[in-house]
């Protein structure tokens, strides 16, 4: 097929958001990297790496005709589902959830690469099957069962927000793909109870339901993160302090470059920075929601669906979590948050984006 | 049909966009204020611990608490933890340090929380009203008993002494060595007796009562007073069961005839009463340099019998001992009470001002007239009456005993409250004085004039 343009605006936003992040890693870790490492640059030295190998990732998928993860998607699902059952065995315990998988160099979570299998398994299999999905048994129901084995997987962890992630991204490309509205929501509502469920035979989790109804009950327990977050987001007000003005990330919570980083930004950049970043996500989205529509085919249109999903659902729900409009859940902020792998598989997913906007159709 | 289904995708992400953006509009416009302004948010630490805190010193320049590494030193360990309090990031600022913390970290006020600008890394120093020689006095003459002397220039407001027992150390290690036991100690001695401590006035709520039925022209009225009268279907009785014989309005005061000011409570009738004590702060509360708690006149109207009670500051009606001061301020102030504080100014390292108290007036429960009638009972009361022992040979001494019935009335363990309050020189006062002592079981005369008087004396003989 013949090679297009690839959309520009779109790896602007991209270049923008990770240049943005980039300087949030900084200013929201360099007091923690002082501390501990005696050594400001700790983690941006780390991160920086990480985004120049992300880079040269991203410029390789946008290179690699989406087309060839035809083939690719069944062994890279089975590969992922061998990563979730290892993670149970060997990964590392961090803060009661063995989701990391230590490769020496660099960890990494394979519920990560478990979204990306997902969604391209998901694209290629429903691209090549147009219609199956009318039929429950044979169409639907072998799809959700595979949601459901990763969910369950993910849940050994466990890892709650990851099988949210996962199941939102599945049942996306689902619903695009022609899935029923009434058959999804027929099976949602079991998976709502099954969730329901979930929180409350996990004691730390309903805890973290009563802290968001009411954080300032528990002040220095189970609300103490969500109430440091908005001391964050209320001492930054309308302009912010100052980029590197932060008064919470002088230790007030543990890791503030990591799921809290939005707090940072709106302390140091205010209710306009924070506006900002939403924006920017929005147009990222907008962009991806574009070229889903523009794609030549089906298997591009879904993928790109996914994606978009992906970064919608990651960035909603940590927003959500660090302004305290929903409990809080472990989520990191595509982009934002510290962690190199995380990083490096958004760029991969965003050369996959880019090089579907070279097949575009307009 | 894909496309269609896409769209509605980002209809749903949009619609989730829109609620994130909603509510952090709500959050910053609404609640932002109310969140970082929360006393846990440490913040005010982080800012505290690149400031020197500034110092505090009393009237006359005695440095009283200053701090050095870090770390906060109280010059005179407990003698001011009921008024400078404590500053302590475990267990937070009170009093002082609480309410002037913007200033001792060398800010002007809450908003300019995060304005780093300014003198720089040392706050300023505040010079409080208290008069170290007099608070040292009043502290030891106060001895081991539980409760409070308060000390006020009644021209100005200014407190001079502020005294509360028990009291505690309030440097931050023994807090942290003992903050159980001071919780948990029965005593209560994180409780400010002079400024929260709620108490029956007793007989120093004569001062009110006698203001009412000075308007309402009593002050002329004769009683034979046979030591006991009954009101409705209730008893009261002198202290002592004294009979007074036949006295006029000035006797009865001196003496405390709890025969006289009942009958004239029943006649007074509590609405009256309560619009008295109002007048001179019961009921209300004002912006104070530290906490202090409200003091509250009988909430509900009642007989004859009740008033009575109330009359002769039993009954429902409890005050701290700085509302009682308060009270005799008027007196002393031609019926003016001047806001009191405690903190009369801050300074920067230059020496330049940054705050500055000037005396105002908080009430004027009583005219001049009805103030000096009061003053000559009270006058009256030390020279012949319940007060003698608060006299000071050529100083014109005022002043109100009480004796006041608690909750222990009718137990075998029953012991009263003992009050005094007191001013001088009674035509030009210098110095207001209120003495309480808790569960003392002695009379306000014999217990607390002598008290109030030494402090008197310490005080115009500077």
């Amino acid at each position: 097929m013949k090679k297009g343009q690839i959309d520009f605006q779109f790896l602007i936003i991209v270049m923008a958001l990770l240049a943005f992040g980039l300087i949030m890693v900084f200013s929201a870790s360099s007091e923690s990297a002082r501390y501990n490492f005696s050594n400001a640059y700790f983690f941006i030295q780390k991160q920086i790496i990480w985004a120049a190998i992300s880079i040269v990732a991203m410029v390789m998928l946008a290179n690699f005709d989406y087309h060839r993860f035809g083939k690719l998607a069944f062994p890279i699902l089975l590969a992922s589902i061998i990563m979730l059952v290892m993670v149970i065995f060997i990964g590392e315990d961090i803060k009661g959830g063995k989701r990391w998988l230590n490769l020496g160099f660099a960890s990494f979570q394979p519920s990560e690469v478990a979204k990306i299998a997902i969604i391209i398994f998901f694209s290629c299999s429903l691209s090549k099957n147009p219609g199956i999905l009318n039929k429950f048994w044979r169409g639907l129901v072998p799809y959700l069962a595979i949601i459901g084995v990763f969910a369950g997987l993910l849940m050994c962890e466990p890892h709650f927000s990851g099988t949210v992630v996962l199941a939102g991204i599945g049942l996306v490309i689902l619903f695009v793909a022609g899935a029923k509205g009434s058959h999804l929501f027929m099976l949602g509502s079991p998976a709502v109870v099954a969730g329901w469920y979930l929180i409350i035979s996990e004691e730390y989790r309903w805890k973290r339901i009563t802290a968001f109804l009411d954080p300032f009950k528990d002040k220095l327990g189970d609300g103490w993160q969500i109430i440091q977050s908005l001391y964050a987001i209320g001492s930054g007000g309308i302009f912010g302090l100052g980029l590197g003005r932060s008064r919470q990330k002088f230790l007030y919570i543990p890791e503030p470059h990591n799921d809290f980083i939005f707090s940072i930004l709106c302390e140091e950049l205010g209710f306009i920075g924070a506006m900002l970043t939403i924006l920017l996500f929005a147009a990222l989205i907008w962009r991806g929601i574009k070229i889903a529509m523009n794609a030549p085919d089906t298997f591009g249109s879904l993928m790109a669906v996914g994606i978009t999903a992906l970064i919608a659902i990651e960035v909603i729900i940590n927003i959500a979590v660090v302004t305290s409009s929903m409990p809080v859940t472990g989520m990191p902020l595509p982009f934002f948050s510290y962690g190199g792998t995380s990083l490096l598989i958004i760029m991969c997913c965003m050369g996959i984006m880019l090089n579907i906007s070279r097949h575009s159709k307009s | 049909m894909v496309n269609k289904k896409i769209i509605k995708v980002l209809m749903f992400i949009v619609f989730l966009f829109v609620l994130l953006i909603g509510h952090l509009t709500y959050f910053i416009v609404f609640k932002k204020d109310e969140v970082s302004q929360n006393s846990h948010n440490k913040r005010l630490w982080a800012y505290e611990e690149d400031i020197v805190r500034g110092e505090i010193a009393d009237r006359n320049g005695i440095v009283l608490a200053f701090s050095k590494e870090g770390e906060r030193i109280y010059n005179y360990n407990s003698l001011y933890c009921h008024v400078i309090g404590y500053n302590s990031k475990i267990y937070g600022k009170t009093n002082i340090e609480s309410k002037f913390n913007s200033l001792l970290l060398g800010r002007g006020g809450l908003t300019e929380v995060f304005n780093l600008s300014g003198d720089g890394k040392v706050g300023y120093d505040l010079t409080l009203t208290i008069d170290h020689r007099l608070q040292h006095y009043a502290y030891g003459r106060l001895g081991n008993a539980n409760g409070s002397i308060v000390a006020i220039n009644p021209q100005t407001g200014e407190v001079l002494a502020l005294v509360s027992k028990p009291d505690f150390d309030p440097s931050n290690a023994v807090l942290i060595k003992k903050w159980t036991e001071l919780t948990e100690n029965s005593n209560s001695p994180l409780l400010a007796r002079a400024t929260s401590g709620l108490y029956p006035p007793g007989s120093t709520f004569k001062i009110i009562t006698s203001a009412a039925a000075i308007e309402k022209g009593m002050d002329n009225d004769m009683y034979s007073d046979t030591g006991s009268v009954i009101i409705g279907n209730t008893a009261f009785y002198n202290y002592g069961k004294k009979a007074n014989g036949e006295i006029d309005f000035k006797k009865a005061f001196a003496l405390s005839s709890n025969f006289a000011f009942c009958s004239m409570g029943a006649a007074l009738t509590s609405p009256t009463l309560r619009d008295m004590a109002q007048r001179f702060g019961f009921d209300k509360t004002f912006d104070f340099d530290i906490d202090f708690s409200k003091s509250a006149f009988a909430a509900k109207d009642t007989d004859e019998a009740g008033s009575a009670a109330l009359a002769i500051g039993q009954g429902e009606t409890l005050a701290t001992p700085l509302q009682m001061a308060l009270t005799a301020c008027a007196v002393a102030n031609d019926g003016v009470i001047m806001k009191p504080y405690i903190v009369q100014k801050a300074t920067n390292k230059n020496g330049n001002l940054v705050y500055e108290k000037k005396p105002q007036q908080l009430y004027k429960p009583i005219t001049s007239e009805v103030s000096e009638k009061i003053k000559d009972l009270m006058v009256e009361t030390v020279k012949t009456g319940t007060g003698k022992n608060a006299g000071i040979r050529n100083i014109s001494v005022a002043g109100k005993t009480g004796t006041a019935e608690n909750e222990l009335l009718g137990k075998e363990n029953n012991k009263e409250h003992a009050w005094f309050v007191g001013f001088a020189p009674a035509d030009d006062s210098q110095i207001v004085v209120a003495v309480m002592l808790e569960y003392s079981g002695g009379s306000g005369g014999e217990l607390c004039a002598p008290i109030a008087r030494d402090i008197i004396n310490t005080y115009l003989k500077k």
